[in-house]
């Protein structure tokens, strides 16, 4: 019976976190005029690819899926490489003012969006990375309170001995990261860079601060185009949802192949 | 346990530093051949800030006919738009956010209901000089005076909006009605939605209402219930600066929510809960026969509702036969946001183009949008079409929102009181009075 109630519950809260990306499926696939219907024959009736093709066949998409990709790659390549080095440092090695930067770190992780973007909009016009892809990566990558938070705990459990090991065989703090620790560490690596791709990849008010040029824009705001101040393209947005899912969807499955299951840690 | 990890993978892992470096490397580079060198010359640069639907693009032709012809008969002047994607409320955060970095564009199309926090914040400054005067003048009248503040204009309206009627025509014939007067009273709206609030597939409960009417508690519903409470004699919430929301009209018109719901039953009980999308959406799909919404729904209900070709119009009715009803105006204009006056005045020639009475009679034609001028609607595009008539007498009898309306404590008062009033934890004039008398009491504090 506690079985069945806990296959209930987990059925019913799949069901719900799954609910959103069903409807934006079936949407996607629904032509305009039936989008709106509530009936069951919404789940069931006529059903077209018209929304795929269009979003598809615009040129403007295939620009703001490249201009994502690039800016969550980099963003995210910078963000856990840097993160990664930094939680290295304050979870292996005790300094003075330790305690104090991991506080700023998670201080600066909680300060509210709107708060901070007033200065960091005023410090990307000075450097003059407006409309600047690499602007974008450069700020987006350098918010690193969340892969340092996340890898700290990760690094400080690997037993100190392979670092006095390392160091005995002449190596150092550089040398122990790349060789040990990070090798040691790399799935929990790799999940966090995984983590800030997403976030990057769904990233929409810094984008929406920086880039104002459709050529520029990244896919978040480039949904937008498909909408008006009182409503939008339901289909065409829903297509283009839908489609904005798969990279990441490719990216996990690419580990998985990529033996996944192998990068077991170590220590 | 290092000597426990395969060798080639450890081969592989080694590589990973210089993997995630090249990688990097690649994409900065990739990315930085997107940049745009910067522009030359000492013309003077205006940027202007626009949202999505009024960027001048190919989607847009009438819009970028405008635009380029300003362009090129202003001479020395660079005027560049800036698109602003997103929704209302992400243009006006991304403006907020620039303004307080002292950055930003020196113009913007901005909604007209945002200009008393703009000049609460100093961001809006007086455009009289950047307007010929006589553009002004062709402003609607109700207009005119909600632009202006202490003698000084600060938007110049390009694109409007007014709540109406809409209903489906082919329910209306089906019940037998004819289609509704163009002056109609609240007892007539009552009897068009019972008659038009049918149990379909006879079940016992109703699958079609006769009206729609938004109530959750967020600003759009506010909106919409303003023209009762203006149509049934309200004014302001607000007198001599101090909240005053428990008067006649405000009662009088949270219990017509009240009495549509449960008294006359044309609307579901539960409309506490219905925002402005629900209540588009219902009409869409046939939840609705009629419902409380903006002109420019028509042309969105055409596209993507089955029953789109059905939607008509009608003005808001009266309180009573033989009185006028007074509904809302709203919409976007441009602000000037520079303080600097020879960039006010190079945008003098764009803001005549957006405003002359052949681009906005061409923008109605493609759009459906409506017009800030009045001439316009002297136009045959109106007089000729029934629709445009209706849509012009809303026009002319209707107000837009004023600086004591528009208070954001106001409205969540409003929100508040109706939520009470409509899940039937208080009467109107109760709940009315104690958010009234929250309001005196934080301000007393505050």
């Amino acid at each position: 019976m506690k079985r069945v109630l806990t296959f209930l519950l987990i059925g019913a809260l799949t069901l719900f976190s799954l609910g959103p990306i069903l409807w934006a499926v079936l949407a996607s696939l629904k032509p305009d005029q039936e989008v709106l219907r509530v009936s069951a024959r919404w789940f069931f009736g006529p059903f077209t690819l018209d929304h795929h093709r269009a979003v598809l066949s615009d040129l403007r998409v295939h620009r703001y899926l490249a201009n994502s990709f690039l800016v969550a790659l980099g963003s995210s390549a910078l963000a856990t490489l840097l993160g990664a080095m930094a939680a290295f440092g304050m979870g292996r090695y005790r300094f003075k003012g330790r305690s104090f930067l991991l506080g700023l770190v998670l201080l600066i992780h909680l300060l509210p969006n709107l708060v901070s973007m007033a200065a960091l909009y005023r410090f990307v016009v000075s450097l003059k990375l407006l409309n600047s892809l690499v602007g974008l990566v450069l700020v987006k990558g350098a918010g690193l309170s969340l892969a340092i938070w996340l890898l700290k705990g990760y690094f400080e459990s690997l037993p100190k001995e392979y670092e006095e090991m390392a160091q005995v065989d002449g190596s150092g703090s550089l040398g122990i990261f790349f060789r040990i620790i990070l090798p040691l560490r790399i799935k929990g690596v790799l999940v966090t860079g995984l983590f800030l791709f997403a976030q990057s990849w769904k990233s929409f008010f810094l984008p929406l601060l920086m880039i104002t040029r459709v050529e520029k824009m990244p896919l978040p705001l480039g949904l937008f185009q498909y909408m008006g101040e009182h409503g939008f393209e339901v289909g065409r947005v829903c297509a283009l949802s839908v489609i904005s899912l798969l990279p990441v969807l490719v990216l996990l499955a690419g580990l998985n192949r990529l033996g996944w299951q192998r990068l077991r840690p170590g220590g | 346990m290092l000597q426990e990890m395969p060798c080639s993978l450890m081969k592989t892992l080694k590589m990973v530093p210089l993997a995630a470096a090249a990688t990097l490397l690649t994409i900065l580079s990739a990315a930085s051949c997107n940049r745009e060198p910067e522009k030359a010359g000492s013309q003077v640069q205006v940027v202007v800030a626009l949202p999505k639907w009024f960027y001048p693009s190919e989607e847009s032709p009438w819009l970028l006919k405008t635009w380029e012809a300003a362009r090129r008969e202003t001479l020395g002047v660079d005027v560049v738009a800036e698109l602003v994607p997103g929704k209302t409320e992400h243009i006006l955060q991304k403006l907020l956010v620039m303004r307080a970095s002292g950055q930003g564009p020196d113009m913007a199309c901005l909604r007209l209901n945002w200009m008393p926090q703009l000049l609460a914040r100093g961001i809006l400054k007086p455009m009289d000089e950047s307007v010929p005067e006589s553009l002004w003048a062709g402003l609607l009248p109700s207009l005119r005076e909600a632009v202006a503040q202490e003698g000084k204009r600060y938007l110049l309206p390009y694109d409007i909006g007014v709540r109406v009627i809409l209903y489906r025509s082919d329910l209306v014939e089906e019940a037998g009605l004819p289609a509704p007067p163009l002056h109609w009273s609240f007892e007539t709206l009552v009897t068009y939605a019972k008659s038009l609030t049918v149990d379909r597939d006879g079940d016992g409960s109703i699958d079609q209402w006769g009206l729609g009417v938004p109530a959750a508690r967020n600003e759009k519903s506010y909106y919409q219930w303003l023209p009762w409470f203006w149509t049934l004699g309200g004014n302001g919430l607000q007198e001599g600066g101090r909240a005053a929301l428990a008067t006649p009209a405000a009662i009088r018109a949270m219990q017509w929510y009240w009495d549509l719901a449960h008294l006359h039953r044309v609307t579901p009980t539960t409309l506490y809960s219905m925002d402005q999308e629900a209540i588009f959406q219902g009409l869409a799909n046939g939840l609705f026969a009629m419902s409380v919404g903006g002109s420019w729904e028509v042309s969105m209900l055409k596209k993507f509702s089955p029953y789109g070709a059905k939607i008509r119009i009608a003005l808001f009715p009266a309180s009573e036969e033989g009185k006028a009803s007074v509904t809302l105006v709203d919409g976007w204009g441009f602000g000037l946001l520079t303080g600097e006056p020879n960039k006010g005045r190079a945008v003098s020639r764009l803001l005549s183009g957006l405003c002359s009475a052949e681009h906005q009679v061409e923008k109605y034609r493609a759009s459906g949008v409506l017009s800030p001028l009045e001439s316009v609607y002297e136009s045959p595009i109106f007089q000729e079409d029934p629709t445009g008539r209706i849509l012009f007498e809303a026009l002319r009898t209707g107000r837009a929102p004023d600086e004591a309306t528009l208070s954001p404590a106001i409205v969540e008062a409003v929100g508040a009181a109706m939520q009470e009033v409509l899940m039937g934890h208080a009467v109107p004039e109760q709940a009315l009075s104690e958010q009234e008398k929250r309001l005196l009491e934080s301000a007393k504090e505050g």
